[in-house]
C-alpha cells in the first residue's frame, strides 16, 4: 500500500528527475570530451534529446498530478460564479476528450515508426523507444487527469 | 477562412480557461473538423511534437532553469551588490542604481524574470528600506528591473523563441544586450529623479558603504570573484564560439553548484535533490505546452498562414509601424497575465513569419516581444513580479502598483527606442557576423 502511495505521489516526478539528472551529467561529459580531449563522442547529443523528449511527454502526467497547469483565467474570472463552474466543466470535457484523442492515434504513429524498423543516427536504438513517449505520455496523462477530476468531485461532494 | 475559423477557436477557447496545452492541441483540429481535405492529421501532428522537441538548442531550457533555482539559493545576488555598492554605492541613487546594476548582472546569470525579481529582491530591498529608502519605492524599482533577467542573456524566452522559429539563440542572446542595457539605463535615470525629489539619508548610506569600503577592494572583490565569473563563464564561452548555448548552461549549472556548496557554502549538499525536483516544477508546465505547440506552429505552415496574415496584415494595418505597434501591444496585454516563456511559444510562430513578410527581422521582432513581455511582467493589477516583490518590502500589492508606474513609464520609452532603432538590438548581432 506505502508502494502504491509512493508510486502516486512520484512517479513521474521521479522519471523527470532521473532525465534531468542524465542530461545534466551527459551533456557534461560531451563538454569534457569535446574541450578537454578533443574527441567529441557520437551518441551524447542524441541522448540527451530523447531525454528531453520523454521528459516532455512524463511531464503531462507530472502537471496533472501536481495540478500545474498553465491556462488563463482572467477573462473566466469576470463571470459570475454558476459561469465560472460551468466554463471549468466544459474545459474539463475538451481536455480529457483531448487526450484521449491523442492518445489514440499517437498508438498507430508508433506502430506505423515501430513496423519501419528505423534505427536512431548515432545510438543505433529503434526510433519506437523514441515514439513510445507520446503513447505512454498521454496515456499516463489520461488516468492522472481522470484521478484530478475524480479527487475534484468527490471533495465538492463532500 | 480556415484561418479565421483556426484563429477565432485558438483566442475563444484561450480566454475561456482551457489549458493552455490544449488549446494548442485543440485550434488546429477544428478546421479539420469542418473541412475534412485539409492536409493534416493528428498522426501528423504527433509526429511533429515528438520532431519539434528533438533539438539539441531546446536542452538550455532545463538546464538554465536548474542553475537559476540554485544560484538563488547560493546567495550570489549579495556578493555581486557588493561589488557595484563599493564603487557607486555614495553617488545620489547610487544604491538602488548598484541594486538595478545587480538585475543586470544577474540577468547574466538567470533567463527568468521572476527569479532575478525574487534573487536581487529578498537581498536589497531589505538593505535599502534599512537605509531609509521607500518599502514602496524598492520593491516597484526591484519588479521592474527584474524583467532584465529576460532580456539579457540567457534569456529562457529567447531559447523559446529560437526554438520556435527556427532562429539561432546565440544570436538571440547577442541582440539581447545593448536593449537590456538600454533598460536598466533608463531604470537608472528615473531612479536618480527620484532620489533628486525626495532626498536620501546620507548618514546611514555613507557608514554602510565606509563599513563595505573599509573591508577594502581586495576582499570585497575576492568574495564576490566567484559570483561575477559566472556571467564571465556563460557569457564569455558563448560569445567567443567556445560553447554552445546549452552548453554553456550545463556549464553554469555544475558551477553554481560547485560554487553555491563549496565555496559560499550557502547550500547543503543533501539540498542539491530538493532544487532539482524545484526545478522541475518550474521547467514542466512549460514543456508540457511545447510538443503541441510545435505541432500547432508546423500547422500553420503547411495552411500557409504566415502569408495569408501577412497579406491581410500589410493590406489592413498599411505599415510595418502599424504592425509593431500592434505587437507592442498584443504582447504588453498577454505579459500581463502571462508567463514570458509560455507567451512566446505561442505567439512566435504567428508573429514571426509575418514581422519578417513586413520587413522585420525576425531577431528584432524577438527582441520587442520579450521586452514587451517585461514590461507585462510588472503591469498592474496582475504582473507577477508584484506579487514577489510587494511582499518582501511588506507593503500590499495594490500600493507597489502605483510606485511602478513612473518605472513602467520610462521602461515603456525604452521600448519604443528598440522597436523604431532596430540596431539597437541588430548592431552586434550584425558587428558578430
Amino acid at each position: 500500500m506505502k508502494a502504491i502511495k509512493w508510486i502516486d505521489d512520484n512517479f513521474e516526478e521521479a522519471g523527470l528527475f532521473i532525465l534531468l539528472v542524465i542530461i545534466g551529467f551527459t551533456m557534461m561529459l560531451q563538454i569534457m570530451m569535446r574541450k578537454i580531449f578533443g574527441n567529441p563522442l557520437p551518441w551524447p547529443e542524441e541522448l540527451c534529446r530523447y531525454c528531453f523528449i520523454w521528459s516532455g511527454y512524463l511531464s503531462v502526467g507530472y502537471c496533472f498530478r501536481k495540478n500545474k497547469v498553465l491556462k488563463i483565467d482572467i477573462v473566466t474570472n469576470l463571470f459570475p460564479k454558476k459561469v465560472q463552474n460551468i466554463l471549468e466543466t466544459l474545459a474539463e470535457i475538451i481536455v480529457l476528450i483531448l487526450l484521449v484523442y491523442i492518445f489514440y492515434y499517437s498508438l498507430p504513429v508508433l506502430k506505423i515508426v515501430s513496423k519501419s524498423g528505423q534505427l536512431s543516427p548515432a545510438l543505433e536504438i529503434p526510433m519506437s523507444a523514441i515514439y513510445f513517449a507520446p503513447v505512454f505520455g498521454y496515456g499516463l496523462g489520461v488516468l492522472r487527469y481522470m484521478q484530478l477530476l475524480y479527487k475534484k468531485y468527490r471533495r465538492a461532494n463532500q | 477562412m480556415t484561418i479565421l475559423i483556426l484563429f477565432l477557436s485558438f483566442f475563444l477557447l484561450m480566454f475561456l480557461g482551457v489549458p493552455l496545452f490544449a488549446v494548442m492541441g485543440i485550434a488546429p483540429l477544428v478546421p479539420k473538423l469542418i473541412n475534412p481535405t485539409l492536409n493534416y492529421n493528428m498522426m501528423a501532428m504527433i509526429r511533429w511534437g515528438v520532431g519539434g522537441a528533438d533539438s539539441t538548442p531546446i536542452l538550455a531550457i532545463p538546464m538554465f532553469i536548474l542553475a537559476g533555482v540554485i544560484m538563488s539559493r547560493g546567495g550570489i545576488s549579495k556578493k555581486l551588490f557588493d561589488v557595484f555598492a563599493y564603487f557607486i554605492g555614495k553617488r545620489k541613487a547610487g544604491l538602488p542604481c548598484a541594486a538595478i546594476i545587480t538585475a543586470l548582472f544577474y540577468g547574466a546569470i538567470s533567463g527568468s524574470g521572476v527569479a532575478t525579481a525574487a534573487a536581487v529582491g529578498s537581498m536589497t530591498i531589505p538593505l535599502l528600506m534599512e537605509l531609509g529608502y521607500d518599502g514602496k519605492f524598492c520593491a516597484a524599482m526591484v519588479a521592474t528591473a527584474g524583467g532584465l533577467g529576460v532580456i539579457i542573456p540567457p534569456s529562457i524566452p529567447f531559447v523559446f523563441y529560437g526554438m520556435m522559429t527556427g532562429e539561432s539563440v546565440g544570436n538571440m542572446f547577442t541582440a539581447g544586450v545593448l536593449p537590456g542595457i538600454l533598460i536598466a539605463v533608463s531604470l537608472m535615470v528615473y531612479a536618480y529623479i527620484y532620489c533628486n525629489k525626495k532626498g536620501e539619508d546620507k548618514e546611514k548610506i555613507y557608514a554602510m558603504v565606509d563599513a563595505l569600503r573599509s573591508k577594502g577592494l581586495f576582499l570585497v572583490f575576492k568574495e564576490s570573484f566567484w559570483a561575477i565569473m559566472s556571467p564571465v563563464i556563460i557569457l564569455g564561452g558563448i560569445y567567443s564560439g567556445i560553447v554552445t548555448p546549452t552548453e554553456a548552461a550545463t556549464v553554469s549549472v555544475f558551477y553554481s553548484i560547485f560554487v553555491s556548496v563549496f565555496i559560499y557554502k550557502t547550500v547543503e549538499k543533501n539540498e542539491v535533490g530538493k532544487l532539482l525536483r524545484e526545478s522541475i516544477a518550474q521547467y514542466a508546465p512549460m514543456i508540457l505546452i511545447l510538443a503541441l505547440a510545435m505541432a500547432f506552429a508546423r500547422t500553420l505552415t503547411v495552411l500557409k498562414a504566415p502569408i495569408i496574415i501577412g497579406e491581410f496584415v500589410s493590406a489592413k494595418l498599411g505599415s510595418k509601424i502599424v504592425f509593431l505597434l500592434a505587437v507592442n501591444l498584443l504582447m504588453f496585454m498577454l505579459g500581463m497575465f502571462m508567463d514570458t516563456g509560455p507567451a512566446v511559444v505561442i505567439l512566435a510562430p504567428i508573429l514571426a513569419p509575418v514581422g519578417a513578410m513586413l520587413g522585420v527581422d525576425p531577431i528584432h521582432l524577438g527582441v520587442i516581444m520579450v521586452a514587451n513581455l517585461a514590461v507585462g511582467m510588472v503591469t498592474p493589477p496582475f504582473g507577477l513580479n508584484l506579487f514577489i516583490s510587494a511582499p518582501l518590502a511588506n507593503e500590499p500589492v495594490s500600493v507597489v502598483s502605483k510606485s511602478v508606474l513612473p518605472f513602467i513609464f520610462t521602461f515603456m520609452i525604452a521600448l519604443m527606442i528598440i522597436t523604431f532603432v532596430p540596431d539597437v538590438s541588430m548592431l552586434l548581432v550584425n558587428m558578430m557576423k
